[in-house]
């Protein structure tokens, strides 16, 4: 890829025919490749083109876009849902105002992601109707849409202008919003403002992000420090960490998932008495499966970590020897940075997995947004929409694996090691 | 059965990693007595050539959760049933685009939730499985299965279920177009018949046309919805699967009224809640709910006239359903007007069938033997007395 990335003379640049002749028909064979492959593309792309516009009944979709955003969390709290969107425009804003502001590619990548999501508010807030007007579901979208760029620019704008006060926000802000936005969703007390919501009503693109974002930010640390413990030099420790690996890494997630949900109820005591305090241990389903998903992808990152660690060169060790510093400087400000930095095109990865493997949680009753579409086929109105709904499902996981992929290329390049 | 056993290793492996941690010696032992007993159970349906496991296994599941009254005290303390569905069955179990669960099987467990609580709406549904929904029944992940499950010997047994009153006779049946002027089994002599691969149905199939000694060339299949689109390409004469599931198939072709399900009953396949055994006092609210939903049919009890009804009725039979009369629902451990309020939230069996199965739904499938046994049909409720 490095080749083509380099620019090619201007002369060669400028003219289409002679890019189309240099590139599709240098030779009677190239063109023949050329037509062929032409061909058959569009024997394949018109008549799906012509399904997806003509025979399709899109109406499955659009009748129950809000299941697919949100499963059946109630219609009267969903603007908490709609507060951590804008939340996270605003701290994208100010990130992309510190951090990326040349990066035009990111911010593209982030303007589709809100773009998809500003469509979800518009269908919202309408009620589920069979007669949905395009116009309708354009209209709150737009003002959505309005509410979050506003956002994203004031947050761009807090960041130009005042960078070292942006910076002292943004770490604690991100830090603080996935607790924040947890607490929206689920609620707090009985009643009011912020009434429970319990998580067998998550579901829907809701509940796969969030299952997402948990077991990220969860395995993260956890698979840092298995990493260094599995190169410890204490036996204890090394033998733990070497065993968690292994036994996780040798088990299929749905494995995990199944002994949460199924198995793991058998255990509990049917009912836990600290004197006074009694109480049915019953623990939550989606946190049973968070938990799950956060263990498995824990011991492939320490894994993909410790690539990392094992790539660092014996002299950065001695070097932090020789200026003194303790074994947790050491890895903190020497290893770890540079350890990280290499493979975070292997983590981001890992973690375009694990947001897909988020899927697996329908097996265990949970309503993710491969499970919702399973539920709206059986639907009687839209028996036989398979193609329609799972097209629509694949493009938001495109979407959104798309969107983290773009991003962590773009940040590779500035923390690449070469470029330091 | 292999993940049955798989099962029951991992359950050692997780016994061991769980007593090694916990701490306090009272908690590792009901731990690992939990275990054994587990085992028992899990391993038993992997063997069951061996004569003395199949008696075994049912009285060790049931003790996992125990004994009679253990399941509704569950439910009340929890403030809300959880049932088990397959989500995923027109007309059965599903969640319709404002994100409600709609469906026959559902609304039994309503009906459950109403006997309970006095209220339909306490109750939370689980998508399960079919793999996934025996071992989420004897885990005590749900407290009731009401999800399109076959009645059979083995799962009443070894399996450790009792089933409730059966709420839809299903059974395998078969679907021609009207023009082929094919009217029973023989009449497929040399056709191709369309059926979904791996199977019961297309065991089921062999089974039948063999006794019947027709010879046909099956058309094996992926899914349901591959079967449909090859009997509506006309890549075979007939298509096979359950009754119910062919209604369903033909309400979504082209012209519905051009294909006839043959009057063949070719399996028996009674479906109906479950629940696990060992608590008998759970197994009797669950059966009379589903019974207290055929007598008020029977009684001309519905959702709508059941309000002037307990005030003003003179049948003694229907005094004591409602609860005006006798105390029916304190020997449940239930309201006695438990039967009022399932009729009130929910709804007859007839009205429930109407709703779900009726001639107005996309779903519609003939009553049939699905009627009250005095209109021809299978329905019964023994005497609420």
């Amino acid at each position: 890829m490095n080749t083509s990335a380099a620019l090619p003379p201007l002369t060669e640049r400028i003219s289409i025919l002679r890019w189309l002749r240099q590139n599709l028909f240098r030779s009677v064979a190239d063109g023949a490749v050329t037509v062929l492959g032409i061909v058959l593309l569009l024997s394949l792309v018109i008549p799906i083109v012509t399904w997806a516009l003509t025979e399709a009944r899109w109406q499955v979709v659009i009748e129950n876009i809000r299941l697919f955003a949100i499963g059946q969390y109630p219609i009267e709290y969903v603007w908490r849902v709609w507060v951590c969107v804008l939340l996270l425009a605003l701290i994208c804003g100010v990130s992309w105002g510190l951090w990326l502001f040349r990066q035009r590619a990111v911010g593209a990548a982030i303007l589709t992601a809100f773009l998809l999501l500003g469509l979800l508010p518009g269908a919202l807030s309408i009620p589920a109707t069979e007669k949905v007007a395009g116009f309708g579901l354009m209209l709150p979208s737009l003002a959505w849409l309005v509410a979050m760029s506003t956002l994203g620019a004031l947050g761009y704008a807090i960041a130009a202008r005042a960078p070292a006060r942006a910076r002292k926000l943004v770490g604690p802000a991100w830090i603080l919003y996935l607790p924040v936005c947890f607490v929206l969703v689920a609620g707090l007390g009985p009643d009011g403002l912020l009434a429970t919501v319990g998580s067998n009503l998550w579901g829907g693109l809701l509940l796969t992000l969030l299952i997402t974002a948990v077991g990220i930010v969860a395995s993260f640390p956890l698979g840092v420090l298995l990493a260094l413990g599995r190169r410890s030099k204490l036996p204890v420790v090394k033998a733990f960490c070497i065993g968690y690996i292994e036994l996780i890494r040798g088990v299929p997630l749905i494995t995990i998932l199944f002994m949460a949900q199924l198995i793991l109820p058998l255990f509990l005591p049917d009912r836990v008495t600290f004197g006074p305090i009694s109480f049915r241990p019953e623990i939550d389903r989606v946190i049973r499966a968070m938990a799950g998903v956060s263990l498995f992808s824990a011991a492939y990152m320490a894994e993909n970590v410790r690539g990392g660690l094992q790539n660092i060169p014996r002299g950065q060790f001695e070097a932090a020897d020789a200026l003194g510093l303790t074994a947790t400087q050491k890895m903190t400000l020497i290893v770890l940075p540079q350890a990280l930095r290499m493979v975070v095109p292997i983590l981001v990865g890992q973690f375009i997995g694990l947001f897909k493997d988020t899927s697996l949680v329908t097996i265990v009753s949970l309503l993710d947004l491969l499970g919702i579409g399973n539920t709206v086929l059986a639907q009687p109105k839209f028996i036989g929409t398979q193609r329609e709904v799972y097209l629509f499902v694949a493009a938001i996981y495109w979407i959104f694996s798309y969107v983290m992929g773009a991003i962590s290329r773009r940040l590779e390049l500035p923390q690449s090691a070469s470029r330091r | 059965m292999k993940k049955t056993k798989l099962g029951s290793v991992l359950l050692s492996a997780v016994a061991l990693a769980l007593s090694a941690c916990s701490t306090a010696p009272v908690e590792v032992t009901r731990v690992v007595e939990v275990t054994r007993v587990v085992e028992k159970a899990a391993a038993a349906p992997s063997a069951p050539a061996a004569p003395a496991a199949t008696a075994a296994p049912a009285a060790p599941a049931a003790a996992v959760v125990a004994a009679s009254g253990a399941t509704l005290k569950k439910v009340t303390e929890r403030g809300k049933l959880i049932c088990g569905v397959s989500g995923l069955v027109p007309g059965f179990s599903f969640v319709d685009s404002a994100g409600k669960y709609s469906g026959l099987d559902v609304d039994v467990c309503r009906a459950v939730a109403a006997a309970v609580f006095g209220d339909g709406t306490k109750v939370e549904f689980r998508n399960l499985t079919t793999q996934q929904r025996f071992t989420a029944l004897q885990s005590g992940d749900i407290d009731v299965l009401s999800r399109n499950t076959t009645w059979s010997l083995q799962r009443d047994t070894e399996l450790g279920l009792n089933f409730a009153p059966v709420t839809f006779y299903d059974g395998q049946g078969m679907m021609v177009p009207k023009a082929s002027g094919i009217t029973k089994l023989e009449d497929l002599k040399d056709r191709t018949i369309c059926v979904q691969k791996g199977t019961t149905t297309e065991l089921n199939l062999a089974d039948q046309m063999g006794v019947r000694k027709i010879n046909y060339k099956p058309l094996s299949v992926e899914t349901a919805d591959d079967a449909t689109a090859a009997y509506e390409s006309e890549r075979c004469d007939a298509y096979t699967t359950d009754i119910s599931g062919l209604i369903s198939r033909r309400s979504v072709l082209k012209k519905p009224a051009d294909h006839v399900i043959l009057d063949v009953v070719m399996s028996k396949e009674p479906l109906g809640p479950a629940v696990r055994h060992g608590d008998d006092q759970w197994f009797d609210i669950v059966k009379w709910s589903v019974f207290a939903m055929f007598a008020a049919e029977e009684y001309g009890v519905t959702s709508q006239n059941v309000e002037q009804l307990k005030g003003s009725t003179k049948d003694n039979e229907t005094k004591r359903l409602l609860g005006v009369e006798g105390d029916m629902g304190k020997k449940l451990g239930l309201d006695n007007a438990f039967a009022y309020n399932i009729v009130k939230g929910v709804g007859n069996f007839g009205e429930v069938y109407d709703r779900n199965l009726g001639p107005t739904t996309p779903t519609a499938i003939p009553r049939g033997i699905n009627s009250l046994w005095n209109k021809g049909g299978l329905m019964y409720a023994p005497p609420i007395r």
